[in-house]
């Protein structure tokens, strides 16, 4: 397995495209994250309150949901990664390099290994990197003490669970469309257009069917987490209904990918 | 006779089309194969099969007497149509990501760049290497794991004078070193010049299977020239042995009844007082072999 990921990494460590993506996902994440706490301060400062709160004493840095938010704001990110992928895997048709994999002896299935260990690798990065944020952030702020450290950590691999079945997502969206250019404009025309209006019409007429949407299941494994700031009820775990609901999508991407590589000539 | 290759009943359809047909071909080891055919007859997706890329619709192959799966690739070298590397990495960067799907050792990156004439341009990104060095580091990817078959499809296409040269030389040293290589080509004189065997595809069915030097036993023919050019033409008209002249160029061709050889030759021109300055016996070209078989099939 580690050869494999080896494998993808060979390929990928002096491709510029990729690193500039998983260095503004990076950089995105950390802007908001910090900002959000001055953006509170700066509402503050304006005057700005909700029902005789003002907005800085949210406590967003805290240990107690920490890791919940940072989770949530990477959610909005994740097409940074998800893109890096999608032309890893573009590349190998374009450039033929997928045959020549299987002609210097990989076997299909090791290629779909590899695919699969190298988004696994980037979930695992991504969570590796909420948690040092985190960490500093929490250091910084919190109001509790370190004891509430763990609270809230259980959402980095709720997190990374999230971003691999996103990544799975996409993925397959590339081996059928095989393209890069076209493949992300219809992931970003389905995740922010075409989705969202099924899922809407769904919960509509089927309220029941709410959420089986691919995406909106992967998506609701970490919650919104700021409604609890004006004290709505909020779901401040990961629950594992919703688990299996993603994982379920997950599993079918898996196969479907899994069938394409095994199936179609190269 | 060990084979490296038996390949039995091998078919692919794509949808209606039957682009290999129940094709059975063996390889013997030490051989250069040619495998030859008009485009579209099937010989790159044959190769495609053999090499994993390419799904069969029935039939089998199997690698070294009884080998199979994916493993047994590591020990072939092979090239499929163009050279397939990634754009961005540098050349040695490329054998690298080759070398540890191969197992293949990391000291053999430099040893198979050297052998083929780019190492000193080994850190130069792929997307700036002229074709005949891109078949060169294709060639030289293929000899990571020291192969003991090579299958090169199409090795020359595309390339100068100079460039087919170099490759051509190339894949003779390898050839002499004891590997198989097998080659898909329709360049028919780099055949000859190559190959020990060859075998001839027709939509996707073997029509003829045969050794390139028994094709010289089917006719002899000679070039031949003397300085004394009216001596020389009127001794080949006497003669009863000769069944054709033709002058070609500046020296004359000429085919010999199938029982008599270049001595005969020789000996009956300087009875009649012609010394020749050139007596160079010339092979059937595989060309008119392969017009003939293809144009024979044309009519079955």
């Amino acid at each position: 397995m580690l050869r494999l990921v080896k494998i993808e990494y060979l390929k990928l460590k002096s491709n510029r495209a990729l690193w500039i993506l998983l260095g503004l996902y990076f950089v995105a994440i950390s802007a908001v994250a910090i900002g959000a706490g001055a953006f509170l301060d700066y509402l503050t400062a304006q005057g700005v309150d909700y029902r005789g709160i003002n907005p800085s004493i949210f406590p967003i840095y805290d240990w107690e949901d920490i890791y919940h938010n940072l989770a949530y704001l990477a959610s909005y990110f994740s097409v940074f990664p998800a893109f890096l992928l999608i032309i890893s895997v573009s590349n190998e048709f374009t450039y033929k390099t997928h045959r020549q994999n299987i002609i210097d002896g990989l076997s299909r299935t090791e290629f779909f290994l590899s695919k699969l260990s190298f988004a696994a690798f980037l979930s695992f990065v991504s969570a590796s990197f909420l948690f040092l944020l985190g960490l500093l952030l929490g250091l910084i702020n919190s109001e509790s003490g370190l004891s509430a450290f763990p609270n809230s950590l259980i959402f980095l691999p709720g997190h990374a669970f999230q971003l691999f079945c996103f990544f799975l997502f996409s993925i397959l969206l590339v081996l059928v469309i095989r393209r890069s250019g076209i493949t992300i404009v219809l992931l970003l025309l389905y995740a922010l257009i075409l989705e969202p209006i099924l899922s809407a019409l769904l919960k509509w007429q089927v309220p029941e069917l709410g959420i089986v949407l691919p995406l909106d299941s992967i998506s609701s494994i970490v919650r919104v987490p700021f409604s609890k700031y004006i004290l709505l009820q909020t779901q401040d775990y990961v629950a594992w209904m919703d688990l299996l609901r993603g994982g379920m999508w997950g599993l079918v991407f898996t196969a479907l990918i899994f069938l394409i590589l095994k199936k179609k000539d190269f | 006779m060990t084979s490296v290759l038996t390949i039995s009943g091998l078919t692919k359809k794509f949808g209606r089309l039957t682009a290999v047909d129940h094709l059975e071909l063996d390889v013997p080891k030490g051989s250069v194969f040619g495998i030859l055919g008009p485009n579209g007859s099937g010989k790159t997706t044959t190769l495609g099969m053999i090499l994993g890329v390419i799904n069969p619709s029935s039939g089998s192959f199997s690698w070294f007497e009884g080998e199979k799966g994916h493993q047994v690739r590591k020990k072939i070298g092979a090239i499929l149509e163009a050279p397939c590397f990634y754009h961005y990495l540098s050349a040695s960067e490329n054998l690298k990501v080759a070398a540890t799907i191969k197992d293949a050792p990391k000291h053999r990156i430099d040893e198979v760049l050297d052998r083929v004439g780019l190492l000193s341009r080994k850190d130069d990104p792929f997307r700036s290497y002229s074709l005949g060095m891109k078949q060169r580091l294709a060639i030289g990817s293929a000899l990571l794991s020291d192969p003991e078959v090579m299958i090169l499809d199409e090795p020359t296409n595309g390339l100068d004078p100079q460039g087919i040269a170099e490759i051509r030389n190339l894949i003779i040293d390898l050839a002499n070193e004891g590997r198989t290589i097998i080659t898909a080509s329709h360049m028919l004189s780099e055949v000859q010049r190559i190959c020990t065997d060859f075998a001839v595809l027709r939509l996707g069915k073997k029509v003829y299977q045969g050794k390139v030097n028994e094709l010289d036993h089917e006719k002899a023919r000679y070039e031949i020239w003397a300085e004394d050019e009216s001596s020389l033409t009127a001794a080949l008209t006497d003669s009863s042995f000769i069944l054709s002249q033709r002058k070609e160029g500046g020296v004359f061709i000429v085919t010999l009844d199938k029982d008599k050889s270049a001595a005969d030759l020789n000996e009956y021109l300087m009875g009649r007082g012609v010394v020749l300055n050139r007596l160079i016996p010339q092979a059937t070209s595989l060309e008119q072999r392969f017009l003939q078989i293809l144009k024979a099939e044309d009519h079955a």
